[in-house]
């Protein structure tokens, strides 16, 4: 609590003066400096040799060493392909899809299950760790059970059966549609722990006394989760969202192993879009250039973003 | 409005007893503080009021109905927390409005009822604010007005004073006052602060370790304290306790505070009669700062004894006694002159005074109304 | 051994002055206390003392030397805060030794002055327990010994008893004064409970809105303060202020006349309580009815008045007076203060 007796509040580190504030600033950029050297050379320089590359058309089917790709120049000639590929925008578009397919499931559930946890249900501890225990699992092992469990004569099908007897003929990973819902089912069920996780914390650091008064004013469970608990964790909410949002949009591992990306195209994440032309297609050049695409796009979006929240901040 | 009443309510955590067999019977809009030290129980016993903790044994009932089992959102009490629980994502006029949201009420109802109340706590000018930006002066109002404004029937706070400065307090106090008055509520109030206590209540519960010590009006609480706990916590600063050894001369009770025979003070009659309907050879005698005096002339009424020590407290002088054996304070206008090492009779407003049970510390009476 | 001295100094927070050219003398082995309401500055002043801000402008000295600028472990200050901020993980003696291990002082002497301090603490019990395991009063002992143990030129405490109940406060307060007059070190103690503040202090500086405002002995600053501010912030219960008119008669107010002293003219006629004499009656020349009764054990807080204007007066607790009754209203001499409307300052 701030001093009790005092409307005056001490001042954030970085307004503090003084000798003291001087000789603590030193020290952190003294600390810093290491992993800013070492940053240097894992990220800048690869960088610039992406950026060199992609103004090429050189492949490693040249035979020619990467340093001698300036012998085929082509300015921006990938750049401007990349606009125009509509397997480039496809993978796009279909990743897109599934994260504002998967994403806000997750975050529903785990809210769910969050807020059930938070009042209290049952078992704490044993369920704690059951409902955890999904996002222990390798994402290409997850990828490998449910691309079992989705077989047409697999556990889903057959247990499905028993209800209506048409499930046996039911192809799952061979149909286009059902193929992207069998993989958002499989990302739901290795994530929504984790939204589940993070948002329980969130919750739990609601204090409590807080919610006591509104119970004591007569809110009954819903109005105290909607009107105390949830607005408390906006930001929890936020910071869990936006790195399931950043980790599903890379989603590649458990695609791999249950679809490849089939079947056709139809789920093609942008990862696999990629890991193909690289791997499969050996277009390094090509994949040099949306790569830095990519990175310029993020950058601009998070730049925009964060001015907003500055700005937000300030007034 | 509602009375409330404890039957032999009790509360342990584990091993420990928190709360004691309280009996306690508070009358329909009575306001009544539940006053003793930190973990005397006084927080617990109001949380079983309020039912934010669940009762180990006994009954809680309000006009009458057991409300032992009732959970705490259907007791219809308002809380006020010690740390004001203000819902600080919420803007003032928000956090006014809850108790009053959730319960249904429409919302131009809503409006007018949250700007009475704004207006009553003095935050009108800040009714918009977040409130998360308020002074704690603020905060205490705010989480007042909040509770107050659904018009509960029973109203509980859990030392809300007990974070504000000195002066604020005093002002919150008539306040506070002024508001029971006009909601004619049955308020109850948990402290450690004689003064608030004293100042506020109709009738004062003090607790000491789990069991409730008395139950009564200021006036009797600080003129009859049923033992030397209350006689010694009730009063700033507090009674003077001093063990005396009891002798009768010439047919008068004689009370020897200082270990010198001859010195020993007089008692009157009323002091007498307990001294020898008690029997023991020694006894506690009880005098508190402010009732004593000082004399010009020693005689069998008065004491010798030197000054030890001068505090200027404010608009009273604490002179600190000594004589030899025993230590004690006296309380005076703050122009009286006298120094440390000088030498002085203090004499007793006898009437005033106590004579307590030395193992007991029970106080003695001669019968219910003494 | 340490004389203070601040001079001139000043602090503003985004534009907002906290602290307007305030100067201060110290004497070596004085205990000064600083009061003043919330948000008049005084924890910003302990700040700049300890060296955790920088003054924007003025100088602080300690012995002569200038530290305006010096880093906190330069200055040689202990600090006991409000929040005690002991270790809870460390058990009473480990929170008291700790800055001496900090100093890599060798264990003999740490456990010498340890020692010297339990006694006059009265914490030799306590020494092996977790602060978990002590009562409220016990922690700030303890608090006070790590912040003693230290040697320092200087010790500063901001409220360091707030948060006891009344009688450990009273019990402290004797405490604190005996320990400082035996090291015979110069203490520093802010407070916001005026009582506090004059009983323990040599010297009483009234902090209010960035300036000092009265700097004295505590019976010179409550008998004989400079401004209404003073007069208004150091007493309990508060002083009453109306506004009043001075001629040959004597002082005419709201509520009628009082015989007065001598100032003319317009004015701010300040009471105090404990001056203030209310009988029965309701026929003098000034008389009102009784508003409000507090009675609180040892006196009574008794309010007479009509409308705006109140006076309020110390009684005997068991006094006789009901809400209504019409008294007549009387001021022993001493008891009234006058003040300058426009600029608050007395009027002698």
């Amino acid at each position: 609590m701030t001093d009790a007796t005092s409307s005056h509040r001490i001042p954030p580190a970085e307004q503090e003066t003084g000798k003291l504030a001087q000789s603590r600033r030193s020290l952190a950029i003294r600390l810093l400096i290491p992993a800013q050297v070492l940053l240097v050379f894992i990220v800048a320089f690869p960088l610039i040799m992406q950026v060199f590359i992609s103004l090429t058309w050189w492949t490693p089917l040249d035979g020619d060493p990467w340093y001698l790709a300036w012998m085929s120049w082509n300015w921006f000639d990938n750049y401007t392909y990349l606009m125009q590929d509509e397997g480039l925008w496809g993978s796009v578009g279909r990743t897109l899809l599934f994260v504002a397919v998967a994403v806000p499931i997750e975050f529903l559930l785990g809210l769910t299950l969050a807020a059930l946890f938070y009042e209290g249900v049952f078992g704490r501890p044993v369920l704690y760790s059951l409902i955890l225990m999904p996002m222990m699992i390798v994402p290409a092992v997850a990828g490998y059970i449910f691309f079992l469990i989705f077989q047409q004569t697999g556990p889903l099908n057959t247990a499905l059966s028993v209800f209506w007897p048409g499930a046996l003929d039911v192809n799952w990973l061979n149909d286009t549609t059902r193929a992207f819902i069998a993989v958002v089912i499989a990302d739901v069920w290795q994530w929504t722990p984790l939204m589940f996780l993070i948002l329980f914390a969130g919750l739990m650091s609601v204090p409590e006394d807080q919610m006591r008064a509104a119970t004591i004013l007569g809110a009954n469970w819903r109005q105290r989760f909607f009107r105390i608990a949830l607005p408390r964790i906006k930001t929890v909410i936020a910071i869990a969202i936006g790195l399931r949002v950043i980790e599903c949009f890379k989603i590649f591992d458990m695609l791999f192993v249950m679809t490849g990306g089939g079947p056709g195209v139809a789920t093609e994440s942008l990862s696999l879009f990629l890991y193909k032309r690289t791997f499969q297609d050996l277009e390094w050049s090509y994949v040099a250039s949306i790569g830095i695409t990519v990175l310029v796009a993020l950058s601009v979006l998070t730049a925009v973003l964060m001015a907003r929240v500055k700005k937000k901040d300030a007034s | 409005m509602a009375s409330v009443t404890l039957e032999d309510t009790s509360k342990t955590f584990g091993d420990f007893t928190a709360v004691r067999n309280m009996n306690l019977a508070i009358k329909d809009a009575e306001f009544v503080a539940i006053l003793g030290p930190s973990g005397c129980g006084k927080s617990t016993t109001m949380n079983m009021i309020a039912g934010i903790e669940d009762v180990s044994g006994g009954t809680i009932r309000f006009d009458g109905a057991d409300v032992t089992n009732v959970p705490m959102q259907n007791r219809g009490v308002g809380f006020v927390f010690q740390n004001y629980a203000i819902f600080t994502h919420m803007s003032v006029r928000k956090n006014l409005a809850f108790g009053l949201e959730v319960q249904g009420v429409q919302q131009g109802e809503i409006n007018r009822r949250v700007e009475e109340m704004a207006e009553f706590m003095a935050l009108t000018h800040r009714i918009d604010a977040p409130s998360g930006s308020l002074s704690v002066n603020e905060l205490q109002k705010l989480a007042i007005g909040r509770s107050a404004i659904v018009e509960p029937s029973i109203f509980l706070l859990d030392e809300p004073l007990s974070n504000l400065d000195a002066a604020f307090r005093e002002r919150m106090r008539s306040d506070l006052r002024q508001l029971q008055r006009s909601l004619n509520q049955t308020m109850i109030y948990v402290t450690h602060d004689q003064i608030e206590a004293m100042g506020l209540a109709d009738r004062i519960a003090v607790m000491d370790q789990a069991t409730l010590q008395q139950f009564d009006t200021p006036e009797n609480i600080y003129s009859r304290p049923e033992n030397t706990f209350v006689a010694g916590f009730i009063g700033a600063p507090s009674m003077n306790l001093v063990r005396a050894r009891i002798a009768e001369r010439d047919g008068a009770m004689f009370a020897d505070l200082a270990g010198r025979e001859a010195d020993a003070v007089a008692l009157d009659d009323r002091l007498s009669s307990q001294a020898r309907t008690h029997g023991g050879a020694a006894l506690t005698f009880g005098f508190r700062p402010e009732h004593l005096r000082i004399s010009d002339q020693p005689d069998a009424g008065t004491l010798a004894a030197q000054v030890v020590l001068v505090e200027l407290v404010g608009r009273r002088k604490l002179v600190h006694f000594s004589t030899g054996q025993t230590r004690f304070v006296g309380s005076f206008d703050r122009t009286v002159s006298l120094r440390p090492g000088e030498a002085a009779n203090v004499s007793f407003d006898l009437g005033k005074c106590h004579l307590f049970d030395p193992n007991t510390g029970l106080r003695l009476r001669l019968g219910e109304d003494d | 051994m340490a004389e203070i001295q601040i001079l001139g100094v000043s602090k503003a927070y985004g534009g907002v002055p906290a602290l307007d050219n305030v100067s201060l003398t110290l004497n070596d082995g004085s205990f000064t206390s600083i009061f003043g309401p919330p948000g008049s500055g005084k924890s910003v002043l302990l700040r700049l003392l300890l060296g955790l801000e920088t003054v924007d402008a003025g100088q602080i000295l300690i012995d002569g030397v200038d530290v305006t600028r010096a880093l906190p472990s330069e200055r040689n200050l202990g600090m006991v805060f409000q929040n005690l901020a002991l270790f809870p993980q460390l058990t009473a003696y480990e929170n008291i030794a700790f800055p001496l291990r900090r100093r890599n002082t060798d264990q003999a002497e740490i456990d010498k002055r340890i020692d010297t301090l339990t006694g006059v603490l009265n914490i030799g019990h306590i020494l092996s327990k977790k602060p978990a395991a002590l009562s409220g009063g016990e922690r700030q002992r303890v608090a006070i010994g790590r912040a003693l143990v230290r040697d320092a030129g200087a010790y500063l405490m901001d409220e360091p008893i707030a948060a006891l109940d009344a009688r450990l406060r009273d019990d402290m307060r004797l405490e604190l004064k005996r320990l400082q007059s035996e090291l015979g070190k110069t203490f520093i103690y802010v407070t916001h409970d005026c009582d506090e503040a004059m009983a323990v202090a040599d010297q009483l500086a009234i902090l209010n809105e960035g300036r000092f405002e009265q700097v004295g002995r505590p019976e010179d600053v409550y008998g004989d303060p400079a401004t209404l501010a003073v007069a208004e912030l150091v007493g309990a219960p508060r002083i009453s202020v109306l506004p009043a008119f001075g001629d040959s008669d004597g002082m005419k107010f709201a509520l009628g006349r009082l015989a007065g002293e001598k100032a003319k003219g317009e004015c701010l006629m300040a009471l105090r309580p404990e001056a203030v004499r209310l009988t029965p009656g309701g026929n003098g020349p000034c008389s009102a009815p009784v508003t409000d009764i507090e009675r609180l054990g040892a006196f009574a807080i008794v309010t007479a008045g009509r409308d705006g204007a109140q006076v309020r007066a110390i009684t005997e607790g068991d006094s006789p007076l009901r809400l209504g009754a019409e008294v007549d209203i009387t001021v022993d001499p001493g008891g009234m203060l006058l003040f300058d409307p426009a600029t608050g300052a007395r009027h002698i």
